[in-house]
């Protein structure tokens, strides 16, 4: 029979899965830093097509556009942009319900974007999604603890009781009273629901969790609570986090690192100080100028950068640098050639002509 | 408020939880419609009547439907006269009699089963067909969709009359060559009979009418597929079938029982409408689209009670299905409630 004792201690139980169905890889990068996660040339193009009987493609929106990121293990990495940027395309694609239109997600040294079926399926329990709207996430002809388990049942994983028991550990870590556990999703609160997601996703025990924008739909009230038990399961159960937000102050606070996306690129990705204190980015720096900061003198003198117009189509981005038509500083080049994503200072990335 | 001294603890055991499922939620908002609570049991009961319609006849509560009381021809309702088949020298005719002297409440009783059975042959046909053909076109999606789509075009522009009418044709020569049918077809050949010929017909009518629930079936399975719970099933590593069985299929279920309900009358009213034409039951299969459309070809000035049982039984069916209809949407269609 299978070891399910270990079901109740997240972290062993994780090894005992990963020793039997995956035998880890470790990617280390030129610092010796263990890889997760590494994506290269990421792009997501979803076709517009037009015609009646035969449908031709007449473009495509370029929702994510060439991303090169790493994600280390253990760390949160933020993934920040106003939204429309394609940071939910993002986490999607490299969790493969999106397939890639181009470019690599290499996750624990397999490469996602080949796997198929049952093989793919077998992957998806090494890396889970929290998602954004906790009314939408959650079936709602299913009971808590059915939602709960169906990760468990569809991975064939314990006996029903032993699922059971599981449910109700999950649903303790995650602050929910387990004699909750036959009720539906509509008699709960939207932190509540939150906590429910999350503790689906805790219960194959991944090691990648993507979190999109997990608190942006709960009442500020809220949020803190559901930011710490992230934390706090972070670091029990030993989880990588690609967190995706849609405003900076937020991520401060939670993020190793962070990658600042607009119009389906990386403009900036550092560690979430050195972006916050020191942005090098004219995109990051007006997002920056528009958080009001504590401290009333401070406050006096922060000078708002106001971007002038909309933000362009991601179906016809414009040529060159995709922030010319709203960068206050843009010189000629820009509305030639691409900025590529350098390495400023070490671990700071930055893709704009006059940050070398 | 203080606790009267003797007044029993509460214990966990004690405290029955009860559970709101979304099932039960939708039965309390039902119950909450009388005219749709009436309508249901009036449905019931009619299903009842219908299936023990041999049980009443064998008591001698009704007659047999197609039994000619000679000299009894237009007999007023509470008309009585001697009957010779009973003991019971005198039988009364409750709601008169037909041409040929047959007891028209007998007929109204025996026709509720053509009602019912071309009313739910005709829904579960077209509501089988439709439910798989509009979930595999919207759950696909893309290509197949486009296809599957196109064809269902296609069966919109079918002229449904004519094409009834040529298999009304060839399903009565078909009837009479039950020897080269297997066992299952002599079965259904049988099942035909009783039903005065509108069992297969009525098939093919469901299949001409999948079009409607097709269409929604597949509207329905394209806005769930896109609801995050069904992205997160995927995300957990569940299989297209759990998805569809578990995730959609639930979800959808609420409009279309709406549809199946609300489609019930109108296959009763094709069935009207064929006897209108000629191309209703075989006679003497009773059946209230017959009986009317009987009453009208004799004139209703001459004898007005023809119309009234079978009409009666009629409107106060389809009503009730129109009102059961409503009550289920109230109930089950999530877009008119809070979710
Ligand atoms: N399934 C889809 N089909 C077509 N376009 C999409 C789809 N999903 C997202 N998009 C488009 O891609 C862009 C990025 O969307 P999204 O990744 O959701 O942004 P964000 O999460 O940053 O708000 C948007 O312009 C959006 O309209
Ligand atoms: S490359 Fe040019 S347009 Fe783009 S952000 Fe830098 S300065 Fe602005
Ligand atoms: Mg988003």
């Amino acid at each position: 029979m299978f070891p399910l004792a270990g079901l109740m201690f997240g972290r062993e139980y994780r090894a005992v899965v990963e020793a039997a169905t995956n035998p880890q890889v470790q990617i280390r990068d030129a610092k010796g830093r263990d890889t997760i996660l590494q994506v290269r040339g990421l792009k997501k193009h979803f076709p517009i097509s037009a015609g009646f009987i035969i449908q031709r493609e007449v473009g495509a929106i370029k929702a994510v556009d060439g991303l090169d990121f790493d994600v280390f293990r253990g760390e949160t990495l933020g993934l920040v942009g106003e939204s429309g940027c394609g940071k939910s395309t993002t986490g999607r694609t490299i969790l493969q319900l999106y397939r890639p239109t181009a470019g690599t997600v290499n996750f624990e040294g397999t490469e996602l974007s080949h796997l198929r079926g049952e093989a793919l399926r077998k992957m998806r329990r090494h890396m889970q999604m929290i998602f954004q709207d906790p009314y939408a996430s959650l079936n709602p002809r299913m009971s808590v603890g059915r939602i709960i388990s169906e990760p468990l049942y569809v991975h064939n994983i314990g006996t029903p009781q032993e699922r059971m028991d599981r449910v109700q550990f999950l649903m303790e870590k995650v602050g929910l009273n387990p004699y909750f556990v036959n009720r539906y999703p509509h008699e709960f609160s939207g932190g509540q629901r939150q906590r429910i997601g999350i503790a689906r996703a805790l219960a194959l025990s991944p090691s990648l969790i993507v979190a999109d924008e997990p608190i942006s739909a709960l009442d500020v009230s809220i949020q803190a609570q559901v930011v710490n038990l992230l934390q706090d399961l972070q670091r029990e159960f030993n989880l990588t986090y690609l967190f995706i937000a849609h405003d900076l102050s937020m991520v401060r606070h939670i993020c190793d690192r962070v990658a600042v996306m607009y119009l389906g690129k990386i403009v900036e990705l550092g560690p979430s100080e050195e972006v916050y204190n020191n942005p090098r980015h004219p995109y990051t720096q007006a997002l920056l100028s528009a958080v009001p900061v504590p401290d009333p003198e401070v406050e006096k003198k922060r000078q708002r950068i106001i971007l002038r117009g909309d933000v362009p189509s991601p179906a016809n981005p414009p040529v060159g640098c995709n922030f010319n038509t709203r960068c206050p500083v843009a010189v000629e080049t820009c509305f030639r050639d691409e900025p590529e994503l350098k390495e400023i200072v070490p671990g700071h990335w930055v893709a704009c002509h006059l940050s070398n | 408020m203080a606790a009267a001294p003797n007044a029993k603890p509460i214990t966990l055991s004690e405290e029955r939880e009860v559970v709101r499922t979304p099932l039960r939620d939708a039965w309390d908002q039902f119950k909450r419609n009388k005219l749709a609570v009436i309508s249901g049991i009036f449905i019931i009961l009619l299903i009842v009547v219908s299936l023990t319609a041999d049980v009443w006849r064998s008591l001698g509560t009704i007659d047999d439907p197609n039994f000619q009381h000679r000299g009894s021809s237009y007999a007023d309702p509470m008309t009585c006269t001697t009957d010779l088949r009973r003991m019971n020298p005198s039988w009364c005719f409750m709601a008169g009699t037909d041409g040929l002297g047959r007891d028209l409440f007998s007929r109204v009783v025996y026709g509720s089963r053509v009602s019912l059975a071309v009313g739910f042959v005709g829904t579960i046909t077209s509501m089988t067909f439709g439910v798989v053909y509009g979930v595999i076109a919207g759950f696909y999606g893309g290509r197949i969709d486009n296809l599957m789509m196109r064809f269902v075009d296609f069966m919109y522009a079918l002229p449904g009359l004519p094409l009834i009418i040529l298999f009304r044709t060839f399903f009565k020569e078909l009837e009479n060559y039950p020897e080269q049918a297997g066992d299952f077809g002599r079965w259904l050949i049988q099942v035909n009979r009783n039903m005065g010929g509108l069992l297969f017909i009525f098939i093919v009518i469901g299949l001409l009418s999948w079009i409607g629930v097709a269409r929604l079936a597949r509207g329905q399975v394209l806005s769930a597929k896109n609801k995050e719970y069904v992205e997160s099933a995927r995300a957990i590593g569940a299989r297209n079938r759990r998805i569809i069985f578990i995730h959609i299929l639930p979800n959808i279920m609420g409009p279309l029982i709406v549809v199946a309900a609300a489609s019930i009358p109108g296959f009763m009213f094709t069935e009207a409408a064929l006897s209108y034409l000629g191309l209703g039951v075989n006679p003497p299969t009773p059946s209230w689209g017959d009986m009317i459309n009987e009453a009208q070809v004799r004139g209703f000035a001459s004898a007005q009670h023809l119309v009234i049982a079978p009409g009666l039984a009629f409107s106060l069916t389809l009503l009730a299905f129109n009102y059961l209809g409503d009550g289920l949407r109230d109930a089950l269609d999530p877009s008119l409630r809070g979710s």
